[in-house]
């Protein structure tokens, strides 16, 4: 109980006035990165750096921890509103958040959401407060033939993602695959398909990729049909909260996505997105109504929700316990103690146990604050769809065009982003869905250098996958998420049948 | 029909307008004047930097340009690192010899950048076009392997390499990189033979080291001092020849025997062509104090960097000492060698 103690003494280190007002301005500057389509937490932390020196080590943690989680907090509404995931982890959310806005149920897609990721949030703080020091050594586990598997893996349940038809997903997640190999090869440095251009030397990347694909399509398939097949409804005031069956519903896939969402979130890399459809495949299964997803199931919004946002506080740990960033805002975090002259490694819950809880307790803070500030901010946020869609659809390009060069300052970013778009906009008429495209171009990549790495490291022999506990565990779930699907699949069927010869006999 | 025709000309419309704005950048700004008597233009002066925010070269530039906005010498303008990521570094190099020669751009670089990237393939920049006018710091490399390694020192290290060729891993951040290189150099000084596996980063590559999956890495020391002082990671050599100030109990790599295998990562700033000499005097006097000043040390030693103060041609000679070291190398490695870094040195010549 010792950790009760100094839990404790960090909330009142949080809540002096200058700690407070850093964790206030952090999670508001954190929701408008995540509003905004294209602006992500990496840059607006990147602008906050230069005054982290004179923010102090713990001052600054608590800023842009708040920014990052603010961030994924409000990264859901333009997924839910406008089919504009912003990053990839809010991918998943748009599928059916955006469903919902068309059916009028924008309102309560978004308080959805925003108590979900609430819960979830609280959920990993309260696991990060007491299971730092166990959890530590978890994503140690995990080398080149874990993330092989986890990626492989990501990919299968990729096909079980997308309703329509199956070959329709694998060929955009092969697609996905090709594309994902463009530019510079990590293991050998040399590049490919770059025909000897020196913009596709870049390769293309997530952002841009993400804002082409789902947003530019969606203003454009707006604008060709003129506003009569894409016409959205704002909800009215009555409609903005769920109705007590969609919270009753939502209440097993937020629980259940906290928990992948926290696990998946300590490893780095692939896993957090991973976590985001291995959560909407998990209810999908597990609900009663699995032809509602893909139409519009506020499950398929609660589940992924949850489990990103238990993601983006799960990643702490390993900065905080091993000193290892394993994703960019975790980089620049490191990069803000460095500057501080504080150097985090294994013994720095230890060494600066003051710094530690303080900040932790600012987190709990900050996220009971993000529920405070996005309740009210829903009905706002909903009047959007209010906006003349002529307005509305040039303001979406003009945020997304500034959004995409902002994010790494090339102007190489927005001419993906734009053939994306209209490549996007042919695919999409002709039935294809954009989601396991993406999703394949972020997990091939992985899954190519985690195989070339583990190969060179076995020195070619496939037995190193044999004697991996982690990989048979994953394998095996893999295996029985598979067998589920045909057994479901097969038992639709039968029933089908039985209730076509029923009305015959 | 018309709504269609509608819809098809809004979207043509918005992919005019995308073109515009990527002729814009794309664009050969006019040429700059090399008149005296010229000044700063009011307004931001960008730092372009290659890699992405957070990392060891990102926070030495950040800590550099705080020193130079602290100092008041480029009153008037406010200094800011913006990062321009992504082709090997190629992409930032070409940004800066591209833009207006006034002196509002200004690339920080890794010396690789200019010497090794070209070296090995077709590049978007002429490397010998860029004004390179100081060298503000270096940084260093470490081999390390985990606390409860049987190697103990350096020699134990390279003896049980010697014994099992082709057995021992080595990771490292990424390819065709200058650490990579130092391992070539490493193995072919000590006569050994390691796997050298390339990981997405310095991080990644450690993290691989802590779980065991492989046996050694070679990457920046900053990455690694909390690791180093508590004992869960061992560095067996500085790939610096005196070894490195930060890690005092690490041996330098004279001392194990290997000496020469590591040029060391030299920064350097760059302008573009033809900035006026007034405008180029101001700036290099401004962050030529700012690399010399206590504060700028105080900041970069704990991350294993040391300041420089090498100006203009003595910066120049940095540049081209480092690509004779390269050629060196690869002259005696690539006839018999078959490594990626060969196959493309092979393929460019």
């Amino acid at each position: 109980m010792e950790s009760v103690g100094q839990l404790l003494e960090g909330f009142a280190a949080a809540l002096t006035p200058t700690n407070l007002l850093l964790a206030l301005i952090g999670v508001l500057i954190g929701t408008i990165t995540g509003v905004l389509p294209g602006v992500g937490p990496v840059g607006a932390i990147a602008i906050l750096l230069g005054i982290s020196p004179s923010l102090g080590p713990t001052g600054s943690v608590i800023l842009f921890a708040g920014v990052y989680y603010g961030s994924t907090y409000g990264g859901s509404t333009t997924s839910i509103l406008l089919n504009m995931p912003g990053e990839a982890n809010s991918i998943v959310t748009a599928i059916d958040g955006y469903e919902m806005t068309k059916r009028g149920r924008a309102g309560a897609a978004l308080s959805i959401a925003a108590i979900g990721s609430f819960v979830a949030g609280t959920i990993s703080i309260i696991a990060l407060s007491f299971a730092a020091p166990l959890l530590g050594d978890f994503a140690l586990q995990f080398g080149p033939p874990e993330y092989f598997a986890l990626a492989a893996g990501g990919l299968i349940l990729l096909t079980m993602l997308v309703p329509g038809r199956p070959w329709k997903s694998i060929v955009m997640i092969f697609l996905g695959l090709l594309l994902g190999t463009v530019g510079i090869d990590t293991m050998s440095g040399s590049q490919r398909f770059t025909f000897g251009s020196g913009d596709l030397v870049q390769g293309l990347g997530i952002v841009p990729l993400a804002m082409g694909l789902f947003g530019i399509s969606e203003v454009l398939a707006a604008a060709a049909s003129r506003g009569q097949r894409h016409r959205v409804r704002a909800p009215g005031l009555r409609e903005l909260l769920p109705t007590r069956s969609e919270a009753r519903r939502s209440v097993g896939p937020i629980a259940r996505g906290s928990v992948i969402g926290f696990g998946m979130g300590l490893i780095p890399g692939p896993a957090t997105l991973t976590s985001t459809f291995a959560s909407y495949v998990l209810e999908k299964r597990l609900s009663r109504r699995p032809e509602e997803f893909g139409k519009g199931a506020i499950e398929g919004v609660a589940g992924p929700e949850a489990a990103n946002n238990a993601a983006a506080g799960a990643a702490f740990l390993p900065l905080l316990s091993l000193g290892i960033p394993f994703t960019p805002v975790m980089a620049l975090v490191l990069s803000s103690l460095l500057l501080n002259g504080i150097i985090p490694g294994p013994d720095f819950i230890e060494d600066h146990g003051d710094i530690f809880w303080t900040v932790i307790a600012s987190m709990y803070i900050g996220n009971l604050v993000l529920l405070v500030l996005n309740l009210p901010l829903v009905g706002l946020f909903t009047r959007i769809l209010m906006i003349p869609q002529h307005y509305l659809l040039a303001v979406i390009i003009l945020f997304s065009l500034v959004g995409v060069y902002a994010d790494e300052n090339s102007m190489w970013d927005v001419l993906v982003m734009s053939v994306a778009g209209l490549v996007a906009f042919w695919l999409r008429r002709h039935g294809f869905s954009m989601a396991p495209l993406l999703l394949a171009v972020v997990l091939g990549t992985v899954m190519e250098n985690s195989f070339r790495q583990t190969m060179t490291i076995s020195g070619g022999s496939f037995a190193i996958f044999l004697d991996r506990p982690i990989i048979i565990l994953i394998t095996s779930s893999i295996v029985l998420g598979l067998g589920l699907r045909i057994w479901f699949a097969a038992r639709t069927r039968t029933i089908a049948r039985r209730a076509e010869r029923r009305p015959a006999s | 029909m018309r709504t269609r025709m509608h819809g098809w000309s809004t979207f043509g419309a918005l992919m005019v307008t995308g073109l515009v704005l990527a002729a814009c950048s794309g664009g050969q700004p006019p040429g700059g004047s090399d008149g005296s008597g010229a000044t700063l233009p009011a307004g931001p002066i960008e730092v372009t930097l290659p890699l992405p925010p957070g990392g060891p070269s990102d926070t030495v530039a950040r800590a550099l340009v705080d020193q130079v906005n602290q100092s008041g010498k480029l009153a008037g303008n406010t200094v800011q690192v913006v990062n321009r990521p992504g082709g090997n570094n190629t992409v930032a190099a070409a940004h800066v010899q591209n833009a207006r020669p006034d002196g509002t751009t200004i690339g920080f670089l890794p010396a690789s950048t200019l010497t090794l990237i070209p070296l090995l393939g077709e590049v978007p920049f002429d490397p010998a076009a860029l004004d390179v006018i100081l060298s503000p710091a270096t940084q260093g490399v470490t081999l390390v392997v985990r606390g409860d390694a049987k190697w103990k020192t350096m020699q134990e290290f390279l003896e049980d390499a010697r014994a099992n060729p082709g057995q021992l891993t080595i990771g490292n951040a990424g390819a065709a990189n200058q650490s990579m290189s130092s391992i070539y150099a490493l193995e072919q000084k000590a006569g050994v033979d390691l796997r050298e596996v390339a990981f997405e980063g310095g991080a990644a590559a450690v993290t691989a080291l802590l779980g065991g999956n492989v046996d050694s890495v070679l990457t920046g020391a900053s990455a690694i001092m909390g690791q180093m002082s508590s004992g869960e990671l061992r560095g067996l050599a500085s790939f610096l020849d005196e070894g490195d100030p930060a890690t005092p109990d690490v041996p330098g790599a004279k001392e194990v025997g290997i000496g020469g295998v590591f040029t060391g990562v030299n920064y350097i700033l760059a302008l573009p062509q033809g900035v006026p000499d007034d405008v180029r005097t101001t700036i290099i006097t401004a962050f030529t104090a700012a690399a010399a000043s206590k504060q700028f040390a105080d900041v970069i030693t704990p991350l294993a960097a040391q300041p420089a103060t090498l100006v203009g041609a003595a910066a120049r000679t940095l540049l081209d000492q480092e690509i004779i070291w390269y050629r060196n190398l690869f002259e005696s490695m690539c006839p018999t060698g078959d490594n990626e870094m060969c196959k493309q040195w092979n393929a460019n010549r």
